[in-house]
């Protein structure tokens, strides 16, 4: 045996074995249909048929690689995405692991407030805008110095616009620092973050996603930033015009940097 | 469910036959074949079966999905039905089914359909490579070639019920077809000469111990087999089942967190990982 087996091969060693040694349960509901398996890449299931979709998904081999089918050749298909416009592609419900009620709810009804859709143009939300422009994303990232500034106490507030940088870094899987903020101080912040609001997603939360995304369309393909949705204005920070520029972003990012140093 | 007034209503001629559409199906089988004489007939396929039977495919559609998603599905089957049909299934080697979705593809991609090595491996990665890691993917296919010389030298039309039988999904490993899986892992993933794995695997008591211990859900479940077995980026994982960026990973770390304690509670973890 290699004396150092990196974590990967161990994850998949252990993984396989785990997976071979299962037992099939008794699955719920009904094997999926290909009507449920276009429904589960929509996200238009309900919670429950989701469960039971992902279950069957989970012990069926044969039903699995249907699924692993269809992923292989899915960004064909989206990247096709643009020119038909049916009248069920706006019945978009909530995110299925977004539970209705309390905080996340009015978060998500902000975060929907925040929409404001050109004529003509297929809307982009934060998470859409993240899988199309994941390659601009991970250029950028992949420049940003690592720096290993000792991360300092913040406001709360910060913490969660910080929380929400560090997630956009890691949907790429690399996490650097941002804009002079060091990974340690963003790592802390999301640490912090998930204490206080476990999974739930805040406005400044995705505020933070936004602002990451956007400093890497202006430093790649600056041309693209109009398809992202306009976010909505957060205390503290200058509000965003109608049309957001590069030159906005900036301000924004540079108002972020002042607040961690005030 | 009940089938919506808006899915009746839908238009699937309009939707099929639009450029759009395809554009789509033409680029499907594209990828699947090459530019060769086989996209084109299996295009000609797709669109055939679509339209059979007054759309009697189509018209299964009831409203839960959206149309075109709908649509890719039932557009993936058919290429796969013509695949089928035109190169047959094999029975792939046992070694191979061991491993997994992603190395049954690749095998089938470059050794029974010969598709050009970059070709298969751009596929699997998926559009910049937001899929899969190339190296990893080149890695597969040198151990395919490695294990089979005859890879690409083999294909034509031949049945299915000649040569393949799906695995029996209600198979559970016992000591006996676990042995062999332990040692494919230790010479492909842990790098080392084949070996009998340690005895304690060859107790059948203690394989029911570690499988009553072993809690894993049905997401958990998932994630690690497409992130572990099929090597499927996190971020990828996250974006098909709709979770959140940061979720697949932490829930595959914490799974496999688990996976370990179960292991090392009964010694069968390899010698220096205790």
């Amino acid at each position: 045996m290699k004396e150092h087996t990196s974590s990967k091969r161990q994850g998949e060693y252990l993984s396989r074995i785990a997976l071979a040694l299962s037992e099939r349960p008794t699955l719920q509901g009904t094997p999926p249909d290909d009507e449920d398996m276009a429904a589960l890449l929509d996200n238009l299931l309900d919670p429950q048929r989701r469960a039971e979709v992902i279950s069957h998904l989970a012990h069926d081999p044969a039903l699995y690689r249907r699924w692993h089918r269809l992923l292989n050749d899915q960004d064909l298909w989206v990247e096709h995405n643009n020119a038909l416009n049916l009248s069920s592609a706006a019945r978009k419900p909530r995110r299925w692991w977004q539970p209705a009620g309390g905080l996340t709810a009015a978060a998500a009804a902000l975060f929907a407030g925040w929409l404001a859709l050109k004529p003509g143009m297929d809307p982009l939300t934060l998470d859409q805008a993240y899988q199309q422009f994941s390659p601009e994303l991970s250029s950028y990232l992949d420049e940003q110095p690592n720096m290993r500034d000792l991360p300092v106490a913040q406001d709360d507030d910060i913490n969660e616009i910080l929380a929400g940088i560090h997630d956009g870094q890691q949907s790429q899987g690399v996490l650097s620092s941002f804009a002079g903020i060091g990974k340690a101080q963003l790592a802390l912040a999301s640490e912090h973050y998930r204490q206080q609001f476990g999974e739930q997603l805040t406005v400044r939360h995705e505020w933070g996603r936004w602002l990451l995304l956007s400093d890497a369309l202006c430093n790649t393909a600056p041309d693209k930033l109009e398809q992202l949705t306009r976010p909505a204005d957060i205390d503290g920070f200058a509000p965003l015009p109608e049309s957001v520029s590069c030159d906005d972003v900036t301000t924004q990012r540079n108002e972020l940097q002042q607040r961690l140093t005030r | 469910m009940a089938v919506t007034t808006s899915a009746m209503d839908t238009d699937w001629p309009g939707i099929v036959f639009s450029e759009q559409t395809q554009g789509r199906i033409r680029a499907l089988c594209e990828r699947r074949f090459g530019h060769t004489t086989d996209a084109e007939i299996a295009s000609d396929y797709v669109l055939e079966h679509l339209c059979e039977s007054d759309w009697k495919l189509c018209r299964k559609f009831t409203g839960k999905s959206r149309p075109e998603t709908y649509l890719y599905t039932l557009c993936s089957n058919l290429v796969e039905e013509y695949a089928r049909k035109r190169f047959g299934r094999i029975r792939p080697p046992a070694w191979l089914q061991q491993l997994g979705d992603a190395w049954l593809t690749l095998w089938k991609f470059i050794c029974l359909e010969r598709q050009p090595v970059p070709v298969a491996i751009e596929r699997l990665a998926g559009q910049d490579e937001t899929l899969r890691d190339p190296d990893t993917l080149e890695q597969m296919v040198r151990t395919i070639k490695g294990k089979l010389p005859w890879c690409g030298q083999q294909t034509g039309e031949v049945s299915l019920e000649e040569h393949y039988q799906e695995p029996d999904v209600n198979d559970t490993a016992s000591a006996d077809t676990l042995e062999p899986l332990l040692l494919l892992l230790h010479q492909l993933i842990l790098d080392e000469e084949p070996a009998r794995p340690a005895s304690q695997w060859q107790s059948t008591e203690t394989l029911h111990a570690v499988r009553a211990a072993l809690r894993l859900t049905d997401e958990q479940r998932l994630i690690l087999r497409m992130a572990h077995v099929d090597g499927i980026k996190f971020s990828a994982i996250a974006r098909t089942l709709n979770l959140p960026a940061h979720q697949p990973a932490r829930q595959a770390k914490r799974a496999v967190a688990h996976i370990r304690e179960v292991l090392q509670a009964h010694h069968l973890l390899p010698e220096d990982w205790q």
